[in-house]
């Protein structure tokens, strides 16, 4: 554990740098950001801002571990339940985590709803949703209230709900995808617009849902291409651009 | 010390070459009880090479692989005995074959196919046997009433159920699998891969499965590693593979199919 973190923080970019580097396309080296250093505490929402293709999404996909961060440090606190059970916090860099440790991560810590539901065939929507749950070692019956509680909210039919998403709509896979996203109270949220392909109403329950998990301590960092979205739940926005790769490395 | 945070299977450096051509080089990692490993490449890239290395069916020219048996110890797969390793094979470790006939006793009805691996390890009581057969055959989708089938007149999704079954009545900790969704067709292999995943889980089975097929990668595994010309050239989580590729013949993996 690094003592040097601040104990209200629950995540701690410090000084990471992204490019791709494209070996199939002549080595082509593609920066995206540099520098990027940012805190946040519990029950704050950052807004990551800036144009399409400024690197947004990589940094969330770097946070979850989905990208590796090939510089800096993505320290993320681990362990310490939002019901204050008392078990100690540890930090774990996701730049260098193990795979094990980055799994443990997504089972416990990190919730992570993008744009787009990875369908998996022969699945039933309920059993999606509860899926977070059960792994866990959330009870069935917990796991299945909440489930239902949570389609309810986001208008999901419960006809719909013992088939695979696969053959639903764009929206309405978007929201099965929400409700997943959303069973567990994670600490940290991470939101890749996650109300692209919704309608007011419905965006106006992904707005509770995100006020909800923040005032019960969830911290999130979100990209909200519509402004009353993002106007509604972040407390604070950071410019991607202002890290934009200037050549130079540190 | 917990058995959950011991690797269940250890491997370091492992060779085997053919001649003058390299089956795999250089092979190491750990793998973990509960994990799911996928191994992937293009054909020839010494897959199924690395698979029979760590079952046991080759033998290395250098590096071991270490198996952790039931009370702990890590045992040498290369240097037990072929009766210890023979019983390994039988209770806990599976291999799943690409070609379910080779797998399965065609000659044998369905229920003893299931049967077998369990008088293997020692069932007598017929009633039991019979049941427990029954209860495999329902968990791997296939009706009871073709117990007393012959494999031959199964169709090749049901054939590889069946392996499945057989591989797994005897409650194994580590599968073997190479190319399991490999000869069927698509419709038949997402029912097939989505049966393997809830088993895999529910078992907590750990798994290291061959396929050049990065969806089945993507669906199945925990983590993965790449292979080219007999070497692994890049290892990870699945999905930081797959979405972050870094070398070369990943990347070109990766690119050359549609969102894996
Ligand atoms: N896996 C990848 N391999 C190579 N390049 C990538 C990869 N992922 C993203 N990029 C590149 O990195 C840059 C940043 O992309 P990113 O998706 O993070 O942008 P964004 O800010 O989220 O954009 P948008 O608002 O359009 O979603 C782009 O130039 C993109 O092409
Ligand atoms: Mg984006």
């Amino acid at each position: 554990m690094d003592k040097t973190l601040r104990d209200a923080d629950v995540l701690r970019v410090a000084d990471v740098e992204k490019t791709f580097t494209l070996h199939n396309q002549g080595g082509r080296v593609l920066p995206v950001i540099q520098g990027l250093t940012f805190n946040l505490a519990p029950g704050q929402c950052l807004a990551l801002r800036g144009p399409s293709g400024a690197g947004k999404s990589s940094v969330l996909r770097m946070i979850y571990g989905n990208y590796r961060t090939p510089k800096g440090h993505i320290q993320v606190r681990h362990g310490q339940g939002g019901d204050g059970n008392g078990a100690a916090a540890s930090w774990v860099d996701v730049a260098r985590a193990t795979p094990q440790e980055i799994l443990m991560l997504r089972r416990d810590t990190i919730g992570y709803v993008s744009q787009f539901l990875r369908v998996l065939p022969r699945v039933a929507t309920l059993d999606l949703v509860k899926d977070p749950l059960l792994r866990l070692g959330r009870g069935d019956g917990a796991a299945e209230e909440r489930a239902v509680s949570l389609l309810s909210r986001l208008n999901i039919p419960d006809r719909l709900w013992s088939l695979s998403p696969v053959t639903f709509s764009g929206g309405e896979q978007q929201r099965v995808n929400l409700a997943r996203g959303f069973a567990h109270a994670y600490p940290l949220f991470l939101l890749d617009e996650p109300t692209a392909a919704l309608d007011a109403a419905n965006r106006r329950v992904v707005v509770e849902l995100i006020q909800e998990a923040k005032a019960a301590g969830s911290a999130v960092v979100g990209i909200f291409h519509d402004t009353e979205v993002r106007d509604a739940v972040s407390d604070r926005g950071l410019d991607i651009e202002d890290y934009q790769w200037s050549g130079a490395a540190a | 010390m917990t058995a959950e945070n011991q690797a269940l299977l250890r491997v370091r450096d492992l060779g085997k070459s053919y001649g003058g051509i390299i089956g795999c080089a250089e092979v190491t990692f750990d793998l973990w009880p509960g994990e799911v490993l996928a191994v992937v490449g293009e054909s020839g890239s010494g897959k199924t090479t690395l698979l029979r290395l760590l079952h046991g069916q080759l033998t290395p020219d250098r590096g071991d692989v270490c198996f952790r048996d039931r009370s702990g110890d890590m045992v040498d797969v290369h240097k037990m005995s072929e009766p210890a390793r023979r019983l390994l094979t039988r209770t806990d470790w599976a291999f799943v074959h690409q070609n379910p006939r080779d797998g399965l006793r065609m000659a044998v009805s369905a229920g003893g196919n299931v049967g077998e691996r369990l008088m293997a390890i020692g069932a007598r009581h017929y009633g039991q046997i019979r049941e427990n057969a029954l209860d495999w055959l329902a968990r791997t989708e296939i009706d009871a009433a073709r117990i007393d089938d012959l494999p031959a007149t199964f169709s090749g999704g049901m054939q590889q159920r069946l392996q499945i079954a057989r591989n797994l009545v005897t409650q194994p900790r580590l599968a073997f699998m190479d190319e399991p969704t490999g000869g069927l067709d698509v419709s038949v292999q997402a029912r097939l891969l989505d049966l393997l995943r809830g088993l895999v889980q529910e078992l907590g089975l750990a798994a290291v499965i061959v396929t050049h097929d990065l969806a089945v990668a993507r669906m199945i595994s925990h983590r993965m590693v790449v292979m080219q010309r007999g070497r692994v050239v890049e290892s990870g989580l699945t999905d930081q593979v797959l979405d972050d590729p870094q070398h070369a013949y990943s990347q070109l993996l990766v690119s050359s199919v549609l969102r894996p």
